[in-house]
C-alpha cells in the first residue's frame, strides 16, 4: 500500500512566502524516509502536508490512499503520530500528565486504560517524575521528551517527526534511535544530523534551498559530497 | 535605563497571569465534595457577597471566607498569591466613585468584589478544571460556552507566556540608552509583534491539537465517587452561612 502519494505539491503561506513547490513522491508501507535540507527549505511544511494538517494550494496528496477531507480526519488522527518541531506549540495542557492523557482521552479511552497506557511510555522516557509539572516549566530537552512520549505512546502506523533529536542529550537520543529501530510502521522525519540518518533510515529526500526536490535515493546519497553541498547541508 | 520599570512591571504581571489558572494540586477536603454541589455552593457564596452593601453582612462573609480557607487546607500564601493586587486594582477602577458618590461606597464595592473573586479562587484552587467543565456540561450549559471557557483557559496561559518571552528576549538583546522617541516606537513594535505572535502561535497550537486527535465530542461526563457525609457537611455549612447572612 502507498502510505503517501504526492504529486506536484505546492504550498504558499498566507503572507505569500513559498513553502514548497513541485513536490512529487510516493512513500510505501514501512519505508523510513528522511528529509534533508537547509534551514527554510520546506521540511516542516512538507511534514504538515503529509500529516493532513494543511492542504496544498495545488497538486494532489493522498494519505493511506485516502483524500484529505473531513470524513477521513479521525482515521488520520488515529493512525498518524506527528511531532512538531517546536515543543512549545505541541504542549498546551496544564500538566505533563494531562499532556500524556490528552490523545488517548480524545480517542475515547477510559481514564484507567489511558493511565495504564501512559505509565509504560513515561517510564521509557524517564518523565514520570515530571507528571505534576506544567509543561512550560520544563527544560527544552524535557519538553521534547514529553512531546515524544505523547506521540509514540499510541504506536501509530505512520510516524512523522520534525527534528526529533534537536535539543536532546545523548542518552535520550540513543533511546530514540533504539525505539525507531524497533518501530515497524512507516516513518518520515526531518533532521540536520547525518549520522543519525544513517542509523535509522533507508530512503533520503534531499531538498534544495529553492524548496524543490534536489535528489531522491538511498542512504548512499549521504556520501555524495556534491549533492550535499548543493543542498547546502555541508 | 529609562524604560526598565515599566517593562519589569509588565514582566511580573505576565508571569502572574500566566499561572493564574494553573492547578496546583492541593489535597483539600473540598475535593471530597461533589463538584456539582460544590459549584452551586460557591455560586451561592458569590451571590451573597455581591448582593449586599451592609458592612456587617460583608464582614460576616469575610469571616466565613477565612474559615473556609483554613478548613479546606489551602496554603494561605497560595491564596494570597492568586488574589495578588486585585483589591487595589478594583479600587483604582472605583476611584472616580469616591468623588461621584462617597469613599464608603467605593470601599464597600471593592470589598464585595474582593469577596466574590476570593470564593472563585478557592473553588478553582481546589477543583480540577476538567471537572468544572464537566459540571457545566452536566448542568446543560451550551457546549459552545463550555468550549469557549476551556479555550480561554489554555489561551490565557498562551497569551501571557508569549508576552513574557518577548520581554525576556528583548531584554537579553538590549544595549542601552536610547531616546524616549525610540523607546516609544519600540513599544509600539513590541505590541504589534505581540499580537501577531499570539495569533499565529494560536494557529500553530490549533494544528497541534488537531494532530493529536482533538475531538470535542470526546469528553465524557464522569464524576468521582459520591461521598454522602462530606457533601452533607458542605450543604449544611452553606445553609448556615445563608441563614446567618439573612439574620445579621
Ligand atoms: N507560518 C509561516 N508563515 C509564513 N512563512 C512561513 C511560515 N512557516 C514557514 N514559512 C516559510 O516557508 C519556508 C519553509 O519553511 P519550513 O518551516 O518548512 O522550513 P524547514 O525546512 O522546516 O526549516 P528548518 O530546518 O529551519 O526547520 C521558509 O521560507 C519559511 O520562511
Ligand atoms: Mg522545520
Amino acid at each position: 500500500m502507498n502510505i503517501i502519494e504526492a504529486s506536484n505539491l505546492e504550498y504558499v503561506y498566507p503572507d505569500k512566502t513559498l513553502g514548497i513547490k513541485n513536490f512529487s513522491l510516493n512513500i510505501e508501507e514501512s519505508e523510513r524516509v528522511v528529509l534533508l535540507g537547509s534551514n527554510g527549505c520546506g521540511k516542516s511544511t512538507l511534514l504538515k502536508l503529509f500529516a493532513g494538517l494543511i492542504k496544498p494550494m495545488s497538486g494532489s496528496i493522498k494519505i493511506f490512499e485516502k483524500d484529505v477531507i473531513r470524513e477521513n480526519y479521525l482515521y488520520f488522527r488515529k493512525n498518524i503520530g506527528f511531532l512538531f518541531q517546536n515543543p512549545d506549540d505541541f504542549l498546551f495542557n496544564p500538566t505533563v500528565e494531562d499532556e500524556l492523557l490528552y490523545t488517548p482521552m480524545q480517542l475515547g479511552f477510559s481514564e484507567v486504560e489511558a493511565k495504564n497506557l501512559i505509565a509504560e511510555n513515561a517510564n521509557y522516557f524517564g518523565i514520570e517524575k515530571l507528571y505534576e509539572k506544567p509543561p512550560f516549566r520544563l527544560s527544552g530537552g524535557e519538553k521534547k521528551r514529553v512531546a515524544l512520549a505523547c506521540v509514540l505512546q499510541l504506536n501509530p502506523k505512520l510516524l512523522i517527526l520534525d527534528e526529533p533529536t534537536s535539543n536532546i542529550d545523548g542518552k535520550t537520543r540513543n533511546k530514540i534511535i533504539e525505539f525507531l529501530k524497533e518501530y515497524k510502521g512507516t516513518m518520515i522525519l526531518s533532521t540536520h544530523e547525518i549520522d543519525f540518518v544513517k542509523k535509522i533510515s533507508n530512503k533520503v529526500v534531499l531538498l534544495s534551498p529553492d524548496k524543490e526536490i534536489l535528489k531522491l535515493g538511498g542512504i548512499e546519497l549521504l556520501e555524495d559530497i556534491e549533492y550535499l553541498e548543493a543542498a547546502e547541508i555541508l | 535605563m529609562k524604560y526598565e520599570p515599566i517593562e519589569a512591571l509588565l514582566k511580573s504581571a505576565s508571569q502572574y497571569f500566566e499561572v493564574f489558572f494553573i492547578q496546583e494540586n492541593i489535597k483539600s477536603p473540598i475535593r471530597l465534595v461533589d463538584t456539582r454541589i460544590g459549584l452551586i455552593g460557591f455560586l451561592i457564596l458569590v451571590m451573597l457577597s455581591i448582593s449586599t452593601f451592609s458592612p456587617n453582612k460583608l464582614f460576616f462573609i469575610l469571616f466565613n471566607l477565612f474559615l473556609l480557607i483554613i478548613l479546606s487546607k489551602i496554603p494561605v500564601y497560595l491564596y494570597i498569591k492568586r488574589v495578588g493586587l486585585m483589591p487595589l486594582f478594583i479600587f483604582t477602577i472605583m476611584l472616580p466613585q469616591v468623588f461621584l458618590s462617597s469613599l464608603e461606597y467605593a470601599l464597600l464595592f471593592t470589598f464585595r468584589v474582593f469577596l466574590a473573586v476570593s470564593f472563585l479562587i478557592v473553588f478553582t484552587l481546589t477543583t480540577p478544571f476538567k471537572e468544572i467543565l464537566n459540571t457545566l456540561r452536566f448542568y446543560k450549559i451550551p457546549e459552545i460556552l463550555v468550549l469557549t471557557l476551556s479555550f480561554t483557559y489554555s489561551y490565557t496561559y498562551l497569551v501571557f507566556n508569549e508576552l513574557y518571552r518577548i520581554l525576556v528576549a528583548r531584554e537579553s538583546r538590549r544595549f542601552n540608552n536610547k531616546s524616549y522617541r525610540k523607546i516609544w516606537n519600540e513599544g509600539g513594535e513590541l505590541l504589534g509583534m505581540f499580537f501577531i505572535k499570539v495569533y499565529e502561535r494560536g494557529e500553530d497550537i490549533h494544528l497541534a491539537r488537531i494532530s493529536r486527535g482533538y475531538n470535542h465530542m470526546a469528553y465524557q461526563v464522569k464524576f468521582e465517587k459520591f461521598n454522602l457525609v462530606p457533601n452533607l457537611i458542605f450543604i449544611f455549612y452553606i445553609a448556615l452561612i445563608t441563614v446567618g447572612w439573612v439574620i445579621i
